[in-house]
């Protein structure tokens, strides 16, 4: 076993388990701020760690793990989201007194959660790793005690959270008594070409823990008053990383475990896709509050990446991880705005946005940057990615036309509520003129998520390339 | 044996279902948390009955102990809540359809999974501890050692929620 392979989970797993022991050692007057700056080091390292091993393969642990593109383009998706969270926290931790240590350290296991489960091939690894990564979010997101929405927030979400993974724990025990085996490519394997009416309620169960984990309509009662009540760098990595890590295994387990079923679960997805979009959109379309604005938006991008699993080819998952990436700055950008603006204001209001343009022009123009690449308005990556889950669907062909253009007239929707937000920054005139001031640490953190975004044009086509030319899933059923 | 074992599995199955339902209809917590005592044995029994000891024994132990236990310290050390009855669910009738459907559909599906050509998987491996001892440390090292991370996780969780912040008075009594 090359133990190297493993060094990006053993770089953050230690780094997390200092950043405790510190916490705990150190006297109650030192500024655990200082511990956010080591936290962003060690999570540098973890990053160049992961770029090193980058392309290469490899099973650790007999089969549990998977060292693969997949699981290596996401580890690099979550290191970027944990280190912008970081750097969104940083200020937003005045609000929370006290216990810092803890939030680092939260923010950390999360991060080694998602990345054993974006990297296990194996059920009970994958529900190890989703736990880990769930428990590390249930007190985050509940972290700000005094407050009444985030207490809510957390119970809310531990106790959906907990249901939707014992839903998913049946199934996984449906599919083991089957099958006999946890392993996902000895599932496909053992389940050969057709399966019993039971199987498909296995399979049934596990897409319903998933859809919770990827906020997918009917699973997504939690969303909205989740990301409302958490903090908002929590917020932001929820909606970035959680979903990414579901979307990670689930395409891992539909690509590996399933690919005999297909015909069946394309529909049952299929229909869950255009359910998603269209309800995200349109109960977008009602909203006041940008952080509920952004909760609805991210519902209706998991329908639109749910379209790169159900094209079921190398082009799919290729343009979901592309998506995700794409996702992951313009989101963050727009968090980190929300996080700016409320520090200054103590608003999350839309109607409050208003004039953002005359009263610090550089907030204004970054949000409205990464909410029309959210939009998919073409010279920035959120187009692209769009483009490349299309292009996905339209290989697959069949059906999956119409799936294309239900999302196609969902974007148009969206289109509605993002440049409703830009109107109000740019052409309604403030209620308060006075200056606003942001940060330099969040300054530069939204210098680096839209330099994400705007630069998308030089890194589509290589990054697409190496996606590509390194047969993704391995898999010979794929080509 | 086979009159002995039957006899069993229904004296099980009626007191485990029995209880299950008594939990979650009863207002009276403190009740509820004895029959759910009586549904984790129960569900031990079930183990016992499938050959696997260890994990009945386990079962006793941690989920008729120590669960249980801190569920009736819970209903103790809240103020107003012994004695007191709660309506469990807002809206029983609903969920007397969902949980309905579901074991209606669950039982067809596994009726018929029985019926037709396809069997659950055989067992390999028995269930002896020293084997459950040999596969933890062996081929599930890694998730053995991240259950520890879970477990310090829900630790440091805890203190994040309930600790009290710096300099805001000692445990409340002022």
């Amino acid at each position: 076993m090359d133990w190297w392979l493993l060094s990006p989970e053993i770089i953050v797993a230690t780094l997390a388990l200092v950043l405790l022991i510190l916490d705990f050692l150190l006297p109650a007057g030192v500024d655990r701020k200082k511990m956010g700056v080591f936290a962003l080091i060690g999570l540098l390292a973890a990053l160049l760690a992961t770029l090193d091993i980058a392309g290469s393969k490899g099973q650790l642990f007999g089969g549990l793990l998977a060292v693969d593109n997949l699981s290596l383009f996401f580890k690099i998706i979550f290191i970027l989201a944990a280190i912008c969270v970081f750097l969104l926290a940083h200020d937003y931790l005045e609000k929370v007194p006290g216990h810092r240590g803890e939030f680092y350290w939260l923010t950390l296991t999360a991060l080694l959660g998602m990345m054993i489960t974006a990297a296990s091939s194996e059920l009970i690894t994958i529900y190890i790793g989703i736990e880990l990564m769930s428990l590390s979010f249930y007190p985050l997101v509940g972290c700000l005690k005094k407050n009444k929405a985030s207490t809510e927030a957390a119970l809310k979400y531990f106790i959906l959270g907990s249901f939707a993974i014992a839903v998913w724990l049946y199934g996984a025990a449906i599919l083991y008594g089957l099958t006999g085996t946890t392993d996902l490519a000895k599932i496909a394997a053992g389940l050969g070409k057709e399966a019993g009416p039971l199987m498909y309620f296995g399979l049934f169960l596990l897409l319903a823990g998933f859809g919770f984990k990827m906020g997918l309509v009917p699973f997504h009662m939690w969303v909205p008053d989740t990301y409302e009540g958490a903090p908002t760098p929590v917020t932001a990595y929820l909606a970035v990383g959680s979903k990414a890590a579901g979307f990670a295994v689930f395409l891992r387990l539909m690509f590996t475990a399933f690919p005999a079923l297909y015909a069946r679960w394309m529909v049952w997805l299929g229909i869950l896709a255009v359910l998603t979009m269209t309800w995200g959109n349109i109960a977008a379309l009602r909203q006041s509050n940008i952080k509920r604005l952004l909760a609805y938006s991210a519902i209706a991008h998991a329908g639109y990446t749910l379209i790169g699993v159900i094209s079921f080819n190398a082009t799919g998952a290729a343009a979901i991880m592309f998506y995700l990436f794409g996702y992951l700055f313009a989101n963050l950008g727009a968090f980190a705005v929300v996080i700016a603006f409320a520090n200054a204001t103590g608003s999350e209001h839309i109607a409050d946005y208003a004039g953002l343009r005359w009263r610090n022009p550089f907030l204004a123009f970054c949000l409205a940057l990464c909410l029309l690449s959210l939009a998919g308005i073409p010279p920035l990556t959120g187009f692209f990615g769009k483009l490349y889950l299309f292009l996905g669907a339209l290989e697959r062909g069949g059906w999956l036309l119409t799936l294309v253009i239900i999302a196609a007239i969902n974007s148009a929707i969206s289109l509605f509520y993002y440049v409703n937000v830009i109107r109000t920054m740019y052409l309604l005139p403030p209620k308060d003129t006075g200056e606003l001031k942001s940060s330099p640490l969040l300054n530069f953190t939204l210098v680096v998520t839209v330099a994400g975004v705007l630069l998308a044009l030089f890194y589509f086509q290589p990054l697409i390339g190496a996606l590509q030319a390194n047969d993704l899933m391995s898999a010979a059923w794929l080509k | 044996m086979d009159v002995l074992y039957n006899l069993s599995f229904w004296l099980l199955a009626i007191i485990t279902v029995g209880s299950a339902l008594m939990v979650v209809t009863l207002k009276n917590l403190s009740r509820a948390v004895i029959f759910l005592v009586i549904f984790f044995l129960g569900v031990g029994g079930f183990y016992f009955l499938m050959q696997a000891k260890f994990l009945a024994l386990i079962q006793v132990v941690i989920y008729a102990g120590a669960v249980a236990v801190i569920f009736a310290f819970v209903i103790m050390l809240t103020p107003g809540l012994p004695g007191t009855k709660i309506r469990q669910s807002l809206n029983q009738g609903v969920a007397l359809i969902i949980t309905g459907l579901f074991l209606g559909s669950m039982s067809l599906l596994i009726y018929k999974q029985l019926a037709g050509a396809g069997k659950a998987a055989g067992i390999e491996k028995s269930l002896s501890l020293k084997d459950l001892g040999q596969v933890l440390f062996t081929d599930y090292l890694l998730p053995f050692e991240l259950v520890s991370f879970v477990l310090l996780v829900a630790l440091v969780g805890a203190v994040l929620l309930t600790a009290r912040e710096r300099g805001e008075g000692n445990g409340g009594l002022e």
